[in-house]
């Protein structure tokens, strides 16, 4: 096997050991990215000189000299973050952010930015004005956002790790359109230093993607500065919600979430209770509400009414509609917040996590961006969000997790939610589903990554 | 006034208002631009740069968003020929009202909507009345987008308001990185 197709921890431990050269690795990846990225575009812009001088500079850390992605959300010292857009509201320079004083701090090296849906504002990656990332399980589909491309260049074996971010299911739903694990850590527990929103979001965190829990553990304790620390999901007591976002979903995505939420139970001898949790459909609305208006932040009509004219026709309609809204929708969202902050709460003294799908469908094509549910045809979007929201909405961690591929083949994904400040947790019952199902889905790869023999 | 050229790839769209029978601010438009195209109208003051802030989200520390003009006054509404004329006519409800989404812009890579994003009806009066009252310009295809997008969200979104929220004592500055 050759290095690039290392896990990260192998790759770090590898370099460690000295059994593998990073300035070669850092060669290889880069060969890597020249040779898959065209037909993903995934990654939006490498910088070879300055991922050499990271390299020559990098420190004795956890990640000494592994190569990593980075989704352009966050400034670089020599390049500002372009947010998949034309334009931002907000300014934006070269600066040392926090996620890239995290993985320089650790010894990565970043070798390239990972395209994004355009401002953030979709999960589906097919607008970009870098044009759309692809699914590396089917390159007509999208990769999920807005961290596309870290996705992408994870899922195609790229680079083994990428910092993606999460203001409405940005990291969970393309880790479950791309068949890997994606973190949503607690809210303000990993850094969003440098980032153009950091003193308005109350939604969105920086967090990892990669191809396992493990992975997530050690990309996430670097984002977040201390160990995540492995433990024991023994008895894990596990909540299913009866409501849309487990019911309202495609048979098959379905099926493979209650066959994995009863392995979870059987691996770590727990339990699975229904529990109640109303007004999931509300609660996303509210998240829509509070992430649209902080993404606002430095809007006039002025500024709105000279928008860049590469700004998609689709995004401008909603901008301009987003200043619509009124004031008293924000202010109900707040207090729906509060409702369910403290139903949460309230869930999470009878079980330590609760689950449910993590999207609805399995990718949908890039050229039609809609899924068939029971209840009827949706933008992705809708039933993304719905999903995806509360953790956003509640500043509570999740989780996704691979579980199984489609009739399409296309991989389907249960996400794992539980009380704020147990992301180890969630890691801990990620890595016990892997076991119980012998780690096939974290393995599986799309056919054009698979595993190369080193002598290839 | 003259036309911005930056918006030269909206010919996709204007040749779709002539097959596909769009109708929408069209008709308007025709009389400040003969093509069809956005027509620009410099504003004073240019653009509000905000300094980049940094740091945790805190609520007592967050900044507000600066500038946003909310004038609800009887002059900004008047959607007769003024000042903002050329942005009113663009946006006047009895034009925009008939704005349809055509099926054509299901293309993706032209507009970026999902297919199954059927056609919209753009609302009465909520949506040009505000945007004229805000000074916010906007053309058919924004109307259109706009319209789909309202479909969307304006159920939902009353949905949200009717939920009875009266006995909830609302979290003041809540750390979100705790239960409450």
């Amino acid at each position: 096997m050759r290095a690039q197709d290392l896990s990260l921890r192998e790759q770090a431990a590898a370099i460690a050991t000295g059994n593998v050269d990073p300035a070669e690795l850092l060669d290889a990846t880069l060969a890597r990215i020249e040779e898959r990225n065209p037909g993903l575009n995934a990654i939006v812009e490498t910088f070879p000189e300055r991922s050499r001088e990271m390299l020559a500079a990098a420190p004795d850390g956890p990640l000494h000299g592994v190569p990593v992605v980075i989704k352009d959300e966050w400034p670089l010292p020599w390049r500002a973050q372009r947010f998949g857009a034309a334009e931002l509201f907000q300014t934006t320079a070269p600066e040392e952010s926090g996620p890239y004083r995290a993985l320089r701090d650790a010894g990565a090296v970043i070798v390239g930015v990972g395209n994004m849906h355009e401002l953030g504002m979709g999960t589906t990656g097919n607008l970009s004005v870098y044009g759309p990332a692809r699914n590396p399980w089917d390159t007509d589909r999208c990769p999920g956002g807005s961290s596309s491309g870290p996705a992408a260049s994870v899922a195609s074996r790229m680079v083994a790790g990428a910092v993606g971010a999460d203001g409405l299911g940005s990291i969970r739903v393309p880790a479950a359109y791309s068949g890997l694990t994606g973190l949503k850590p607690t809210f303000d527990r990993s850094t969003m230093e440098g980032h153009h929103l950091a003193a308005v979001t109350t939604v969105a965190v920086s967090g990892p993607l990669c191809a396992d829990a493990a992975d997530c553990r050690l990309l996430g304790s670097v984002l977040f500065g201390e160990e995540l620390a492995a433990g024991d999901a023994a008895g894990l007591r596990i909540g299913v919600v009866r409501d849309s976002v487990s019911e309202d979903v495609v048979p098959e995505a379905r099926g493979a979430c209650e066959a994995a939420i009863e392995s979870l139970r059987v691996e770590t001898g727990g339990a699975v209770d229904e529990v109640a949790l109303p007004d999931l459909e509300v609660a996303a609305l509210a998240g829509v509400m509070l992430i649209n208006n902080e993404n606002l932040h430095g809007a006039t009509p002025e500024r709105i009414n000279a928008l860049h004219p590469e700004i998609t026709p689709l995004n401008r309609g909603i901008i301009k509609y987003r200043m619509l809204v009124p004031a008293v929708a924000v202010l109900q969202s707040e207090r729906v917040r509060t409702l369910m902050r403290r139903r949460l709460a309230a869930l999470f003294e009878q079980v330590d996590v609760i689950a449910w799908p993590t999207v609805p469908a399995p990718a949908p094509r890039l050229d039609s961006p809609v899924i068939e549910l029971p209840s009827g045809t949706y933008a992705a979007d809708q039933g993304n969000i719905r999903s995806a929201a509360l953790a956003n909405l509640t500043g509570a961690p999740a989780i996704s997790v691979p579980v199984g591929l489609s009739a399409d083949g296309l991989p389907l994904a249960l996400q794992l939610q539980a009380a704020w400040g147990r992301d180890e947790l969630l890691l801990d019952a990620a890595e016990a589903l892997e076991r119980a199902n012998e780690r096939r889905w974290v393995e599986s790869r799309p056919p054009l990554a698979e595993v190369e023999p080193a002598g290839a | 006034m003259p036309l911005d050229p930056a918006w030269h790839h909206l010919e996709f769209f204007d040749g779709l208002a002539g097959a596909r029978g769009w109708r929408g601010s069209v008709g308007a438009a025709e009389d400040d631009d003969p093509r069809g195209r956005r027509v620009r109208r410099t504003r004073p003051g240019g653009s509000d740069q905000h300094s980049q802030q940094a740091g945790k989200a805190r609520c007592n520390a967050r900044t507000q968003p600066a500038g946003l003009d909310f004038r609800y006054s009887t002059q900004d509404l008047n959607l007769q020929p003024g000042p903002g004329a050329r942005v009113a006519a663009r946006i006047l409800p009895s034009r925009a009202a008939e704005c349809r989404l055509p099926a054509l812009l299901h293309n993706p890579g032209q507009v970026g909507l999902p297919a199954g994003v059927e056609s919209a009806s753009v609302p009465d009066q909520f949506i040009p009345t505000v945007l004229t009252a805000m000074g916010i310009e906007a053309d058919e295809v924004d109307l259109a987008v706009m319209a789909a997008t309202h479909d969307l969200y304006w159920p939902a979104l009353l949905e949200l308001l009717s939920l009875d929220t009266s006995d909830v004592e609302p979290e003041l500055c809540p750390d979100l990185s705790r239960a409450p």
